[in-house]
Order: structure tokens, then C-alpha cells, then sequence
């Protein structure tokens, strides 16, 4: 009873996650997200302006996204526990020295290849185990099997004033890439249609893999929405008993330490989170294997975005961004 | 009528007359105060001198200390006996009457002490004559312990007379009838023990803000840290909230209140006293690492069959008390029951809270020298939440429930083998059951089963062998076994990061049937010496304990020494070790770490107890207490036993130490009136060897409590003060975006901001009402935060931490209820 009466003395106006209302960083890709030794991963990051417009690296207009791999060991969230309020993950780099890292002009980044077999070496193996808190003789074995996380940390610097800060992890393997296991999801593919109408009138978006980072497309015509009415939003990259076009399974398996100490296998998940400038979106995240959305469109008209970005539980992420059209009802 | 007299004058016969005392000590001091209002009056006086004799009442010269046989039956606290006293012109007592009476034994007893009584006889124009007096014998709440302590002339509770200046003006041949009143002494902790703070029934029932609730009642006393929302956990001198026992009848608990900031899950009528262990706790008391609460549980004194039901907004009890074989034994029977479910539904959805518990209690005196008790107890919580999907539209396909009980059988043997001997056993058995569920849309169903069991012995041989020396010898073992199976999402750690949403889907969880078990077993054995001035005490506890892969015999010496400087004075300092065994969760093979040694404390405590005019007693003392092998979370992986890597979860490395000054203003309950003012200064700090000291996250520099009480006829008024600082904080200078979790992680600063303090005002009424002769009863408003002020708990963050929003403690929450009692 006490809790309800506090509940409802709270008068807190907050912004909901999934509203684009400032600068935000929506998603940070890493390819491949499980790198062996001998690639060279990718970053890149869905950075986006208040009013929906994509936000660009342009030095020149004084706007730089800061690449930096911070090699610290992940701690354990979530458990520091009354007597220690200390304790807590770090974020960015923690204040610890981080690897900077050259950005392209287009804004992405890479890490070094091998960047893990030059951090383990013969006379560095005591140092780095004791970095990611692993015994000297198990680092060997849990490299080649799970690998380890690396954190890799993105600054946007507007005017010389640091303004968005993120954080991406990426999963480092010392075996060739060609052993290794994990991809990102393939670029979305997903269905809009009005609440209540039939899947066959829905239409149908996709991303453009390769070719614009971040964007996606109508398949065909575009839906022209109706101010105020609410919408479905059906992802179909996973098989799904309601989905009328189900694609191949993209996720994989992969192998983690658990609890107890063994090694044992996970399978990825598709994880959907959606953002929108104005309307509203019913979920701020999905729970698999529940998929669908619901988003009301705005009373004004004209065009508004939607991004989506997909995540796979596993260092894996794809997004886009597709533009809609609202009309008067 | 003729077995009734002999006992009478059996028990008369048995009453111990101890050491004389002085009872001027109080009225001296206070003629030093009211001297320069004499000064102002005396003019008027010799005035009125001129025309009107000069009346002077008796005084009370020499008195004596009283206690009850052993084998008497408890009194209930605040009872009183009235007696009017004939004395002659020398100051003898030559006639007692009772003029109202408690019971036969107890009047016997009262009536013996008014006899040995001598006064200063009554003066007419300074010349004797004879007199009457009123004698009034208030009982306190402690007396209800004379039937199972042993005889001591130095720390039996006992009444101690006193003169009063009141006096009724009159213009009869007869000296004024003199009023007077009886208040305990100075209550003394038990040998052993550093610092004890005892209620009474009374104020444990009626302090305002705690609902009648007596163990919300130690939020208010000393050393005690307040706790957000009024949760029912402690925070005592600078301990974590699990370092602080809670005791029925020398076992531990494991719930103290049901959910919803509801009610104890024990009857408050069924509460004879509570004893309140800020630190320095007596050898016969292990396991905890800071201070005991422990409560002394016994049947509602009564005479002959008594029912009670008490109603309020929120939960309705109910008590039966039925006496046999002429008060010989006694059955207690209670029942409570909350009526959320038929509330919530008018107000919410979505959301539905149930909580029950029930007591039995069985008290028979076998023998005149033997004492047997059975109490069973329980307490049953539920709550079921569905998913809230926003708006106010609630998934009705999804929720969580909880569902919480738990049993005790407490059986104890006393025997009083001779005046100076006693053997005390006690044994229990607790069943624990909990039941977590959780059903969500396309995830698949889950259960988690929590099923434990307490077994616990206890023996106590006390040996008083003079008047100098006593000892006391015993055995505390406790084991608990707890049988887990719970799914538990596969956490981040080698290999793994968390998904964006924590999903309990059947790939990512591993099921574990984990079988914790500690068992203790502490043989301890304690030596009081007790000189005119001095009381030391010397104990030793070694507890053995043996959990996961531990198993470590831990060696407990504690002292104390206190000093009576005068009447009025005593000095006291004790020191000592604590042991307490690492937290279940933390300990196990899987989860936790199974080698985590049991945490330790050395506590220290020096101060003075003062007993003051108004019948006022001051306790304050200074404490230090270092703490070690307190356990935290780490990140470290290491390699098990069969070779594989796991995470390590926990670490027994922490340290910490916690000190600070303590100050009780009290005023026992007397004539209506009782009241106390407690204030903490303290810090608490916790840190790793050689690394940066950390404020303690619940570390609060000053707290001060002020509750008062005052019964007019039949009411009750009663407030309580509340002001403490605001607990420290770490700033949140913005967030990150963790792009693996979707989610904004805090930057936080170091412990350099403090929540604004606290202030908060309650206030209580109580009526008591007597419909015939029996039925009687009270109504009574509790209202918690009258002045509704808006005090700050901490803040809620927007999602990416750029904006945040009070979180604020319980508004005015009032409370009506009644209590009617059939007798």
C-alpha cells in the first residue's frame, strides 16, 4: 500500500527511450562483432540530430565521432551489494588508457587485426591476465574458446566539447577468422501495416546491406500512413510461427564460461528496438521470440523517421532507417 | 479462600528485603532548582502563615527494594497496586490497607514492603503527628521477568520508592494525604552486555508512526540509522542491514515484517518485552556482526478468559487468551489477516497482496520450580503483479507472484532447580517455503523453489554462587539447510554479454538445485563479579562453524566492566569479537564462493549512565567497531577446482569500521508519561587494505528521535520527531550509451553529495473506552508525516540520465483502528 501511495506521489515528466527528441546514438555495428586474429573490425555508429537528421563526421562543421579501444576487462554489473556501492561497471574506458583509433572520413573506424595476439604475447601473458582478472593458465584456452570482450568506446565531439558518449563491445577470438563463429544479423527486413487489417495488405521495408549503411527502402509503394492510427510492425528475419514469410534462421551458437565453470553453448536472440521522433512506440525493446511492434502515428503530417535496430545478444547489431509519409486522415 | 490466604502468606513470606536506599538523592537535586522560586513564594508564605498551621506531610526516609518470588506469576506492565498508610507520630508504619489491587500475591508483596517502610512523621506548626499517606506501586514492564530470572539483590528489576513533593493542600486536623509513587531503577543491562535498551509493552504499542508495531520501535532508539520508507530492516551502529539479528526467544528469524511496509509477523500482545542490542552483545548471543534484537515472547497477562480484536484500514486480528487449572496454565491463540485483496482491486490492477500469520502458544507451570512453554508461529505473504504494458493497461497474460511462509515451534523448559540455580532449555524447528513464478508472453514459464530448514537447540545453566560471583554455561547450535531450484539466466562473464532485455528464455538460463547448508554449534561460558561498586563480566563464545567449504572454529572473548560512581553515576566500557558466517548466497559452490570465511568485528564502547531528577536517566557512550572479511562482488575469474574457469563472484577482503557517540534522554513510563530523546553522531566507512575509504552507502552523520507520550484519563496523546542527515550519494553526471544493452549506464562522481535530510513529525491518539465490565477497548489515529513534508529517498533518472525526478518518502499516511478486548 505504501508502495502505491509513493508510485503515485512521483511526478517525474520523462521522455520515453524510444522518442528521438535529442542528439542520440542509436546503434554502434562492430564487423565482424567475433573477430579472429586476423581481421580487422569495423566500427560504425547510427548517430542521429534532434530533429531525425543523421548525424555526420565532419570536421570541418566541427563534428567528430572519437574512436577508442579501451582493453579493460568487463567487471560484473549488478552485484556490487550493500556494502560496497564502489564497485560497478566502468564506463568508457574507465579513466583507464585507451588505444585511440583513426576515423575514417565517412565516420567508421577499424580496430588493428591481430590486435589481440599483439596484446598476448610470452611477455605480456601475466600482465594481461591479470588485466581481464583470468589465471596465466586458463587465458590460452578461454581465448581460443569464448575469447574475451574488449570495450570499445565512441566519443562525439560537437565544437570541441565532448557531447554524446557510447560504449560497443566486440569479442576477440585468437584463432583465424575462418574458425570463428559470429556475424551480425543480415540488414532488416520488416512489414507495416494498420492495426486489424490483414498481413497480406502490409508492406514491406528493407535494408540496403552494403550499399548505404544505416538506410533502408520500400520494397515497393510506400505506405502512406494516417495521422493517429496505429500500425504494426512486423520483423520477419527470424523464423516465426505468425510471420507468412519466414527467412532462414541467421542466429548462431556460440560457447561461454558458465556459473559453474564450464563451457557451454548459448544461441543468439533477435532483440528489436524501435525509435520514432513524434508518434508513439507501444514497447521500448522486444522479447524474444515476440517481435512485433505497434507504433501510433503522429497527429501532424508530413514525413517522419523510424529506425530499427536489431541486436543479437551477442555483440551482433544491424539498424536502418526508413522514412514515412503521414497523412491527413 | 483458606489455600488462597496461604499462599498469600506463602508468597509474603518468601519476599526478600534487600538494601536500603536513599530516596532523597532525586529531591535534594531538584531543591537546588526550585530555590529561587521558594524565594518568590516565600513572602506569600509567611503571609499566609500569620492565619493558617503550617502543614507538613511525611517524608520518606528509608525504603527498601522489591521484588517476587520466583515462582510468581508475570504482572502486567503498567499495572498498579494503591496503598493508604497509617504512620504515628514517630514515622512508623503502623497501618496498611490496600486501597487498589492488582492480585493477591503481588498486593501481599506490597503491603510487606510498606511495613518496613519509615518516614519522617507529618508536622502541625512543626510539631509530629500521625498521618496518612497514599502509596501508589506503578509496575514496569520488566517486573514481568521476576518468574524466570534468577534472585539477585544487583540486577533483579526492582521497585525502588520515592518521595514526592506533591502534596494536597488541606485544612483538616490531619496532616495532608501524601501521594506516592514507585518507579523501577535504572533498568541494568543483563550482565555482559555493553549497552541494552528494554521497552515495555506500553511503549512498545503506542509510539507514534509505527502502527502499535513495537519493532518499528527501535528505529527510535540510538545507534539505529533510519531506513527509507520505514522498511522493517535495521541499520545499527554502521552495520549492513544482515549483520543485525533478529531473536525470538534466542532463535533467528528470518522475516521481520510482511511485505507492503505491513505489520510484524508476530502479534505485539504476545511481545513481553524487547531487548535492544546496539552492539556488545552477551556472550549467549552469536552469529551477528552488529547489534541483537531480540524479543521476549510471552502470554498477555490474564487472569481469566480474554479475547481481543483489533481492526484497522488495512488488517483485522484477533487474540484469545484462556487460562486452566487456576492460572496454573495458559493457551494463547492469534490471528491476523489483511484485507489488500478486496482493497487493491478498488484502486489498482494488476497488482494483489495478501499477508496472514497465526501464533499458538502454550504456558504451564509443571511444578512449582519447572516452567514449560510451546509456541508456534508463522506467517504466510503473497503478491501477484502482471505485467504493466503502460497507461495503466495491465497484461493480464503475464506476471509474477510470490509467495512467502514460514513456521517455528519453539518449546523451553525452566527449571529453577534451587534459589541460585536455573537450568533453561529451548529448542526449535522452522520450515521455510518460498515460491517465486514468472509467466510472460512467448517466454517460457518460470519457478523458482526456495525450501529451508532451521533446527536449533539452546541450554543454559546460570549459577549464582554468592552475592559476588556468578556464572553461567551453554550451548547455541543453529543449522540451517536450504534446497534451491531456480533457473537463472547464464550471467556475463566469459564469453557472454547481456542481451538487451534479460530474458528467461530456456537457451540462456541454467537450472540449479544448489543444497546450502551451515551448521554452528557455540559452547560459551560467562563469570559476573559484583562488588559494592563494581559488576565485571568476562564471557566466552567459541562457535564452530561449518558451511560450504568452511569449517572454522572462531574464538569470541567479551568483556564488560561497569562502575557505580554514586547513586546517580555509573561508568561503563565493554570490548569484545563477533563472528558472523558469510551470507548463504554468498557461499554457494555455483553462485558464489564457497571459501568466503565468516565476517568478523571488534567492538568497543565506553560511556556513563546517569540517573536524573523527574525520574530522567541518560545513557551515552562512545563506540568503535573495525569489521573485516566483509564480502563484495569482484570480477575476478579463477580457476576451480576441477581446472575450469569461473567467475568468483564474491571475496571475503572488505573492511570497514564504524564509530560514533550516543546519547538516550529517557523517561520511563510513569504516571502516564513516558519519553525519550536519542541522538547519533556516527560514521561508517568501508574499504579495502592500502585502497581509498568509501562512506558506507547508508552512512548517516546525525540522527535524532524525540517520541513522547502522555495519558490523561482515557486517552493517549502521543508524537514523535524524526530528523536525520540525508545518506551519501554519488552525482550522476550523465550517461553512457551501452549500444550492446540499449540502455544509458550512469557516470557517476565519488561519494561527494549527501541526500537533503530528514524531518518528519507523527502523531497518535489513543481512547480507551469500557463498555461494562467486560468489555473494554480502545480506538486510536495513527498518523504518520502529519505535516506531510516532502522528504527526498533518492532520485529516478530519465532513461539516458539527463533529467531526474525526486523520489519521495511516504506522504501523510493516517491510520484509524480499534481494539476490543472481551475479558
Amino acid at each position: 500500500m505504501s508502495s502505491l501511495m509513493l508510485v503515485s506521489c512521483i511526478d517525474a515528466d520523462f521522455a520515453r527511450p524510444s522518442r528521438v527528441q535529442t542528439d542520440r546514438v542509436l546503434a554502434v555495428t562492430v564487423d565482424p562483432p567475433v573477430a579472429g586474429t586476423d581481421v580487422s573490425p569495423e566500427l560504425r555508429a547510427l548517430v542521429v540530430r534532434d530533429d531525425g537528421s543523421a548525424l555526420t563526421h565532419d570536421p570541418g562543421q566541427g563534428t567528430q565521432l572519437v574512436w577508442t579501444a579501451c582493453l579493460v576487462p568487463e567487471s560484473v554489473p549488478g552485484l556490487s551489494g550493500m556494502q560496497y556501492d564502489g564497485d560497478g561497471m566502468q564506463q568508457g574506458c574507465g579513466g583507464a588508457a585507451g588505444l585511440p583509433l583513426i576515423t575514417n572520413t565517412d565516420g567508421s573506424a577499424r580496430l588493428p587485426s591481430g590486435l589481440l595476439t599483439q596484446l598476448v604475447t610470452d611477455d605480456t601473458l601475466t600482465q594481461v591476465a591479470t588485466a581481464l582478472s583470468i589465471p596465466v593458465n586458463l587465458l590460452r584456452s578461454v581465448l581460443q574458446r569464448t575469447g574475451v570482450i574488449v570495450t570499445v568506446q565512441l566519443q562525439v565531439v560537437r565544437d570541441g566539447l565532448p557531447t554524446l558518449l557510447a560504449v560497443k563491445r566486440v569479442v576477440l577470438v585468437d584463432r583465424p577468422q575462418a574458425l570463428v563463429t559470429g556475424s551480425n544479423p543480415p540488414a532488416p527486413r520488416w512489414s507495416m501495416r494498420l492495426r486489424g487489417e490483414p498481413a497480406e495488405d502490409a508492406r514491406w521495408i528493407s535494408g540496403r546491406s552494403g550499399v548505404e549503411p544505416f538506410t533502408c527502402e520500400w520494397e515497393a509503394e510506400p505506405l502512406r500512413v494516417e495521422a493517429g492510427r496505429t500500425y504494426v510492425l512486423d520483423p520477419v528475419n527470424v523464423p516465426n510461427e505468425s510471420d507468412t514469410t519466414p527467412e532462414p534462421d541467421w542466429r548462431e551458437s556460440y560457447e561461454v564460461v558458465d556459473l559453474s565453470g564450464e563451457f557451454t553453448t548459448l544461441r543468439e536472440q533477435a532483440y528489436y528496438a524501435w525509435f520514432a521522433t513524434d508518434g508513439r512506440l507501444d514497447q521500448e525493446q522486444t522479447t524474444p521470440p515476440a517481435d512485433e511492434e505497434l507504433w501510433t502515428a503522429p497527429s501532424t503530417t508530413g514525413p517522419t523517421p523510424l529506425w530499427l535496430v536489431v541486436r543479437d545478444g551477442h555483440a551482433g547489431v544491424s539498424a536502418c532507417r526508413i522514412e514515412v509519409e503521414v497523412a491527413a486522415r | 479462600m483458606d489455600e488462597h490466604r496461604a499462599k498469600r502468606t506463602r508468597t509474603a513470606a518468601r519476599y526478600p528485603v534487600g538494601v536500603p536506599v536513599h530516596p532523597f538523592a532525586s529531591r535534594a537535586r531538584r531543591l537546588g532548582a526550585i530555590g529561587l522560586l521558594l524565594l518568590l513564594v516565600l513572602g506569600v508564605t509567611l503571609v499566609r502563615a500569620q492565619s493558617q498551621p503550617v502543614m507538613k506531610p511525611p517524608e520518606l526516609r528509608v525504603s527498601y527494594e522489591l521484588s517476587l518470588p520466583l515462582d510468581s506469576m508475570p504482572v502486567p506492565a503498567g499495572s498498579t497496586v494503591t496503598l493508604l498508610l497509617g504512620i504515628d507520630a514517630v514515622g512508623n508504619v503502623t497501618e496498611v490497607q490496600v486501597d487498589e489491587s492488582l492480585r493477591p500475591d503481588v498486593d501481599a508483596a506490597a503491603e510487606e514492603l510498606a511495613r518496613a517502610l519509615r518516614f519522617a512523621p507529618a508536622t502541625r506548626d512543626g510539631v509530629a503527628m500521625a498521618s496518612t499517606v497514599r502509596l501508589r506501586l506503578a509496575v514496569p514492564g520488566t517486573f514481568n521477568r521476576f518468574n524466570t530470572e534468577p534472585p539477585s539483590a544487583t540486577t533483579a528489576p526492582t521497585l525502588q520508592l520515592q518521595a514526592e513533593t506533591r502534596s494536597n493542600e488541606s485544612t483538616e486536623e490531619e496532616a495532608p494525604l501524601g501521594e506516592y509513587s514507585a518507579r523501577a531503577t535504572v533498568q541494568r543491562p543483563d550482565p555482559g552486555a555493553a549497552t541494552q535498551v528494554t521497552l515495555q509493552r506500553e511503549e512498545l504499542t503506542t509510539v507514534p508512526g509505527t502502527f502499535g508495531e513495537p519493532l518499528r520501535v527501535v528505529s527510535t532508539l540510538p545507534g539505529v540509522t533510519r531506513t527509507p520508507f520505514g522498511l522493517g530492516y535495521f541499520l545499527v551502529r554502521g552495520a549492513s542491514f544482515e549483520n543485525t539479528g533478529f531473536l525470538v526467544d534466542g532463535f533467528p528469524v528470518p522475516i521481520l515484517y510482511h511485505l507492503g511496509a505491513g505489520p510484524a509477523v508476530l502479534s505485539s500482545r504476545l511481545v513481553q518485552s524487547l531487548d535492544f542490542y546496539p552492539g556488545g552483545y552477551p556472550v549467549s548471543y552469536g552469529r551477528f556482526l552488529g547489534g541483537v534484537i531480540g524479543l521476549r515472547t510471552g502470554p498477555p497477562p490474564s487472569e481469566s478468559f480474554r479475547g481481543e480484536l483489533e481492526v484497522d484500514l488495512f488488517r483485522a486480528s484477533a487474540l484469545a487468551v484462556v487460562p486452566f487449572q487456576e492460572g496454573r496454565g495458559t493457551v494463547t491463540a492469534a490471528y491476523r489477516r489483511s484485507y489488500f485483496d478486496l482493497i487493491l482491486p478498488l484502486v489498482t490492477d494488476g497488482f494483489d497482496l495478501f499477508y496472514q500469520d497465526w501464533q499458538v502458544r502454550l504456558d504451564y507451570r509443571v511444578h512449582e520450580n519447572l516452567d514449560a512453554s510451546l509456541f508456534w508461529f508463522g506467517s504466510e505473504d503473497s503478491l501477484e503483479v502482471s505485467t504493466s504494458r503502460g497507461a495503466g493497461v495491465t497484461d493480464a497474460t503475464a506476471n509474477t507472484s510470490l509467495n512467502y511462509r514460514f513456521d517455528r515451534l519453539i518449546g523451553s523448559l525452566t527449571w529453577r532447580i534451587g534459589p541460585a540455580t536455573r537450568l533453561k532449555w529451548a529448542s526449535t524447528i522452522g520450515i521455510d517455503r518460498t515460491r517465486v513464478g514468472r509467466v510472460a508472453p512467448g517466454d517460457s514459464s518460470q519457478s523458482t523453489r526456495l525450501d529451508g530448514t532451521t533446527l536449533g537447540q539452546r541450554l543454559e545453566l546460570s549459577l549464582r554462587h554468592n552475592d559476588t560471583w556468578s556464572t553461567s554455561y551453554g550451548v547455541d547450535t543453529l543449522a540451517l539447510l536450504y534446497e534451491v531450484e531456480t533457473p537463472l539466466p547464464v550471467p556475463e562473464g566469459i564469453g557472454r554479454i547481456n542481451p538487451p532485455i534479460n530474458s528467461f528464455t530456456t537457451q540462456n538460463t541454467t537450472s540449479l538445485a544448489l543444497t546450502p547448508m551451515t551448521l554452528t554449534a557455540a559452547p560459551y561460558a560467562e563469570a559476573v563479579l559484583r562488588t559494592g561498586k563494581l559488576e565485571a563480566t568476562a564471557g566466552l563464545r567459541v562457535d564452530v562453524m561449518n558451511y560450504a567449504r568452511v569449517l572454522v572454529a572462531v574464538v569470541d572473548p567479551r568483556t564488560v566492566a561497569r562502575f557505580k560512581l554514586s547513586d546517580a553515576v555509573t561508568l561503563k566500557a565493554a570490548t569484545g569479537l563477533f563472528a558472523q558466517p558469510a551470507l548463504p548466497f554468498q557461499i554457494d559452490t555455483t553462485l558464489g564462493n564457497p571459501e568466503m570465511r565468516p565476517q568478523r568485528s571488534w567492538q568497543s564502547s565506553a560511556g556513563v549512565e546517569l540517573a536524573l531528577p523527574w525520574t530522567l536517566e541518560v545513557q551515552s557512550q562512545l563506540f568503535y567497531s573495525q569489521m573485516s572479511r566483509l564480502g563484495r562482488t569482484t570480477p575476478q575469474i579463477v580457476e576451480d577446482r576441477d581446472g575450469q574457469p569461473r567467475r568468483q563472484v564474491f571475496v571475503d577482503d572488505g573492511q570497514g569500521r564504524a564509530y560514533g557517540l550516543e546519547l538516550l534522554v529517557r523517561r520511563k513510563l510513569e504516571r502516564g508519561l513516558y519519553g525519550w530523546l536519542s541522538y547519533t553522531l556516527s560514521w561508517s566507512e568501508r574499504y579495502l587494505e592500502g585502497g581509498e575509504t568509501l562512506p558506507f552507502f547508508f552512512d548517516q552523520r546525525h540522527v535524532l528521535n524525540l517520541a513522547l507520550s502522555y495519558a490523561w484519563q482515557k486517552w493517549r496523546f502521543g508524537t514523535r520527531l524524526q530528523l536525520a542527515s540525508g545518506r551519501p550519494t554519488r552525482p550522476v553526471n550523465g550517461g553512457a550509451y551501452d549500444a550492446d544493452e540499449n540502455e544509458y549506464e550512469p557516470i557517476r562522481g565519488g561519494f561527494s553529495a549527501r541526500l537533503p535530510a530528514f524531518h518528519q513529525v507523527d502523531v497518535r491518539v489513543d481512547r480507551d473506552f469500557e463498555w461494562s465490565r467486560y468489555v473494554r477497548g480502545s480506538v486510536y489515529l495513527d498518523v504518520l508525516n502529519v505535516l506531510n513534508t516532502q522528504n527526498t529517498e533518492g532520485y529516478l533518472y530519465q532513461y539516458d540520465l539527463q533529467k531526474r525526478a525526486r523520489l519521495p518518502s511516504l506522504p501523510i499516511l493516517p491510520t484509524l483502528g480499534f481494539r476490543l478486548e472481551v475479558m
